[in-house]
């Protein structure tokens, strides 16, 4: 199968106080197309910082990232943000949901902002397919937090991308709103890719494939 | 409690947490200690310009002989007691004839500063360089004035335009006052004015003033330098308003971005202050090292405001000097102190709700953030209510302060509900917008307080601005509209009858083309059967039209430019008076009516009137107008002379030429040039606007603090924004399209909002001052939206321009 992200020999290195202080020590790994990835680990191991790389937010210091076959190193900052809208969904853990906005209207920005057609349609048919139907015209402060990460879900589906990255996206939820997220994540493969960084090792263990982060470098768990 | 305080301050002042609410104060102090220090050291430049051209700090006029004990009392306070006699009387030089103000001074009248008399002679007169010219006279030559024969020993001008014009129509001549009796011109009957002029210490001679005042006589006319003329009074009080108002403007603006950055400096105190309270740290405490810090802030900020005010000052003064050439910098005590208390002030009425609120709070409201008590919230109100108030009675003169808090407040209620009104109307249409137009509504739903308050700030000020530059403009072109291209410069009186056709044959050889106006000089003394007298009238104004005469025209049709605005009836018109038509304001002040009779002393002679028309005149037109107009009747021992006005267009010394040669043909012809004049005001108006207009430059950096301040307050969320767009795969010009687009939105919705007053104000101003018709004027929408828009997307690009480069991953690290 074709791999949609190669990582060969990553290295980040942060500076703190301008000391570089090394994150990632060569991380090597690859997710087939279709498959679901969780990323484990301690806090402050450097799991959202690999989420990070692996979507072109940021630059490794050393190494290779190959998105669909396109390699991440040299690309400008714009060339990326058009990989990721043509290919990328992302799940923040503190959902992001734009506070002006109604539930339909977060859900139909990213399409907006590419002048894609049948932007209501395709919207209220993600928003459908979460379970948000009745709550289409809300603002987020009148959702609760399962909701609001439905509908960050919806807004990440809603380009239908290839692929999509999860920074704990039931980090800020209870058990029971927890475990239906998972699902819903879940449920997207295996026509989508998902890559879920979690502390939840029960949403990991649901997931095709498991890594852990430990001491910079990735240890696939069996 | 206090090293904890200083600390925490210290700290905070290191990593710039306070910069804008800084920035704010230091705004606001320098902005009251600068306008203040301009405002009083042109005021008391102008003081002394006068005291120095009066030549004292007191006049007393009067038209009776004035007792000497008042001369007496004041030099006993060791006042300099200055004396002048002054009566107008004719000349003679061989055969010619003319009319001088004959000015008799002691040597300590102001007058004798420029009068150059040889000790122990008798007979020296000094007159002014417009009679030598006039009847070419120079030092040495002699003339004849009343029974004596004077040398003349000295020549004096003067450089005033407005006082050269004066003296034309009786030069000055001057003579030691011990001269006057040997005249024989001071018997009874005779029209004299006496005057004392007082100059010594400032409390002695308010004194003397206190005394003078409480005896006053009907005769008498108190001038003080300080008050030397009600309409230069008036207009000066004018411009202190202004400027009071440039700076209590300042304030206030700079007090809504006090108010939004301390919202946000003190949302972050939440957390800590939740914390404290939770481990047990008492309200007082709290109150002590929070409110601590904030009074630390409120006097270094308005210390150093104060300081900055102060260096503005004096690198103006350079400025100030071309402007009055005369400029003396006053003590800067006053506006320091007025400075830091106002801005102070300011700051504790904007922020200690917000503060209040914080402080009264119970913990588990703060971690909740749930509501507040209101009876809490309205006592912090009243407060800061009562410290606007202060505000506002420290800058205001006592008699306006309430008229102008009045229409501030509804000022600022209209603007309110405008504000309102444009947020509403957005609000309404992001629905059918879409992409980042539909994103930009979203974020400035986000914060409608702040919104509003950068509508109300922003547009209040390109309000202000637009208006005074326009209200300037308008003033200009409607005078300079009322004048034609051919309004005359020149005007001729006192032309006699038997010279008028030699003059007029002299004009039209220039093709200069002049009507010939016949006129009286006649004294109003009755109205009806009301004798008036200038002790029944308060009015300077009457009193004044009383002592004088005034001129009378005789025109059997009323002039093209004045405007007939009441007439009698043919029933009402008692043919056996003379008919007269009164200019309007005459007619208000006396409560003149159609078909009253007025009575005139025409030199000498009582003539009745009847009253046929009221009309209306366009004083500013430069034509010859007239308070009464005669239709021509029986007037064979009347004593005429003609005036006239034209347009000159000729070479300067053609024009001289021809004075001369009027001057000749009719030696008691005066000729009054007002160009000098029309350019002197021109100019005046123009300094006088663009000063003000700087001054409210203060006002236009405080409203861009408030967008800063707001920009601040939002900054956290548009991080998150950011983030969130380019994570979803936004381009960067899209981005820099949002940014730009939100505050260009603000813009032209402040400009809408500033274009929408002052289009409702000009309006006003057309109808209600101008008498003008409403005119839609597109130039100061597009000006006031172009402005708005532009000068708000030039702090957009200020403000993000660092964000716009920023990496995601920065953008991610500056929310965690």
């Amino acid at each position: 199968m074709t791999p949609v992200l190669e990582l060969i020999d990553v290295h980040y290195e942060a500076s703190f106080a301008g000391n570089p202080v090394p994150i990632l020590k060569g991380c090597d790994y690859f997710v087939e197309a279709g498959t679901s990835l969780a990323i484990v680990g301690r806090s402050g191991s450097g799991k959202s910082t690999l989420l990070s790389l692996m979507a072109g937010l940021d630059e490794q210091t050393t190494g290779s990232i190959r998105l669909f076959g396109q390699s991440l190193m040299g690309m400008s900052e714009d060339q990326r943000a058009a990989l990721r809208a043509q290919h990328i969904g992302f799940v923040f853990q503190n959902f992001q949901l734009i506070a002006g906005m109604t539930a339909l209207e977060n859900v139909m920005l990213p399409l907006e902002l590419f002048g894609e057609s049948d932007i209501k349609q395709r919207a209220e048919a993600v928003l459908g397919f979460v379970e948000l139907s009745h709550r289409l015209h809300h603002y987020p402060s009148s959702l609760s937090g399962g909701e609001q990460q439905r509908v960050a879900i919806a807004r990440a589906l809603v380009s239908r991308p290839a692929l999509i990255f999860a920074d704990e996206p039931t980090g800020n939820l209870d058990e029971t709103t927890a475990q239906m997220i998972q699902q819903l994540l879940l449920s997207l493969t295996p026509k989508t890719t998902l890559i879920v960084v979690t502390h939840d090792l029960d949403f990991a263990s649901q997931c095709q494939q498991r890594v852990h982060l430990v001491q910079g470098k990735l240890v696939p768990v069996t | 409690m206090m090293s904890l305080t200083l600390r925490w301050f210290w700290r905070s002042t290191q990593r710039r947490e306070y910069l804008w609410l800084w920035l704010a104060v230091i705004l606001s102090s320098a902005s009251v200690t600068l306008i203040s220090q301009v405002s009083q050291s042109v005021r008391a430049t102008m003081v002394a310009e006068t005291v120095n051209s009066m030549g004292a700090q007191l006049l007393l006029r009067s038209t009776q002989p004035i007792d000497r004990h008042w001369a007496e009392q004041a030099a006993k306070a060791e006042i300099t007691v200055g004396e002048l006699i002054q009566l107008n009387t004719m000349i003679a030089v061989d055969d010619a004839f003319q009319l001088v103000s004959l000015r008799a001074v002691s040597p300590a009248h102001p007058d004798s500063r420029w009068l150059t008399f040889e000790a122990g002679a008798q007979d020296q007169v000094v007159i002014d360089q417009g009679l030598a010219q006039k009847m070419n006279l120079s030092i040495g030559q002699t003339l004849a004035l009343g029974k004596q024969t004077f040398r003349i020993v000295g020549i004096h001008s003067h450089q005033d335009p407005l006082a050269m014009m004066v003296n034309q129509l009786a030069p000055p001549v001057f003579i030691p006052i011990s001269q006057i009796d040997r005249l024989g011109l001071t018997g009874e009957g005779s029209r004299i004015s006496y005057e004392h002029s007082f100059l010594g210490k400032p409390d002695a001679v308010e004194k003397l003033y206190a005394a003078l005042q409480a005896d006053k006589r009907a005769s008498w006319q108190l001038i003080r330098a300080d008050q030397s003329s009600q309409d230069l009074e008036n207009t000066l009080s004018t411009a202190w308003l202004f400027l009071d108002i440039a700076a209590l403007t300042t304030l206030l603006i700079a007090g809504l971005s006090i108010l939004i950055a301390s919202r946000f400096y003190l949302q972050r105190w939440v957390q800590t202050l939740a914390l404290l309270r939770a481990l047990g740290v008492t309200q007082a405490r709290l109150f002590g090292v929070f409110g601590g810090q904030l009074m630390l802030l409120a006097i270094m900020a308005s210390l150093i405001g104060t300081a900055i005010g102060v260096i503005g000052f004096y690198a103006l003064v350079p400025v100030l000097t071309l402007w009055l050439p005369s400029f003396t910098s006053d003590i800067p005590w006053l506006p320091m102190l007025m400075g830091m208390v106002s801005s102070s002030l300011t700051f504790w009425a904007f922020t200690l709700p917000l503060f209040w609120r914080m402080i009264q709070t119970k913990p588990q409201q703060l971690f909740r953030q749930t509501a507040h008590s209101v009876a809490q919230q309205r006592l912090a109100w009243l407060i800061s209510g009562i410290l606007l108030v202060l505000v506002m009675a420290l800058l205001l003169p006592a008699h306006l302060r309430w008229w102008v808090m009045l229409a501030l407040g509804l000022t600022a209620l209209l603007l309110w509900g405008f504000a309102l009104l444009l947020q509403r109307v957005i609000f309404r249409l992001q629905p059918i917008t879409r992409g980042w137009l539909r994103l930009v509504i979203a974020n400035l739903k986000q914060d409608p307080l702040s919104l509003k308050l950068q509508f109300v700030a922003f547009g209040l000020v390109l309000y202000l601005l637009l208006l005074l530059t326009l209200v300037h403009v308008q003033l200009i072109h409607h005078w300079q509209a009322s004048l034609s291209d051919t309004t005359p410069n020149v005007f001729i009186i006192n032309v006699q009858p038997e010279e008028v056709q030699d003059v007029q044959q002299q004009l039209q050889q220039h093709q200069l083309s002049a009507e010939m106006i016949p006129m009286l000089r006649a004294r109003l003394i009755q109205h009806n059967d009301r004798r008036l007298s200038p002790e029944d009238f308060s009015a300077g104004r009457a009193k004044r039209l009383l002592e004088r005469e005034a001129n009378m025209a005789i025109l059997s049709d009323l002039p093209a430019h004045n405007t007939l605005l009441e007439s009698i009836t043919n029933d009402q018109r008692q043919s056996q008076l003379p008919a007269v038509s009164v200019e309007r304001g005459m007619a208000e002040l006396f409560q003149i009516r159609p078909a009253d009779r007025l009575v005139f002393d025409i030199q000498g002679q009582t003539i009745t009137f009847q009253v046929t028309a009221i009309r209306d005149v366009v004083w500013q037109s430069l034509q010859p107008n007239f308070f009464f107009i005669a239709e021509p009747w029986t007037q064979e021992a009347l004593p005429l002379t003609y005036l006239s006005s034209f347009y000159d267009n000729l070479t300067p010394s053609t024009s001289q030429a021809l004075k001369a040669s009027l001057q000749q043909a009719s030696p008691s012809l005066l000729w009054l040039d007002v160009r000098a004049l029309i350019d002197q005001i021109q100019q005046l108006m123009q300094q006088a606007s663009t000063a003000i207009r700087f001054l409210y430059g203060f006002a236009l950096l405080a409203s861009i603090l408030v967008v800063m301040s707001a920009t601040l307050a939002a900054r956290e969320a548009r991080y998150r924004q950011w983030l969130v767009l380019r994570t979803l795969g936004a381009q960067q010009r899209q981005l820099i399209l949002i940014g730009l687009a939100e505050y260009a939105l603000i813009g032209l919705l402040a400009g809408t909002l500033a274009a929408l007053l002052a289009q409702l104000s000009l309006a006003l101003i057309s109808v209600y001052w101008l008498a003008l018709p409403i005119h839609w004027d597109i130039a100061l929408w597009l000006w006031s939206l172009g402005l708005g828009s532009g000068s708000l997307v030039l702090i957009a690009v200020l403000s993000q321009a660092k964000l716009w480069s920023m990496r995601p991953r920065a953008l991610m690290h500056h929310n965690e």
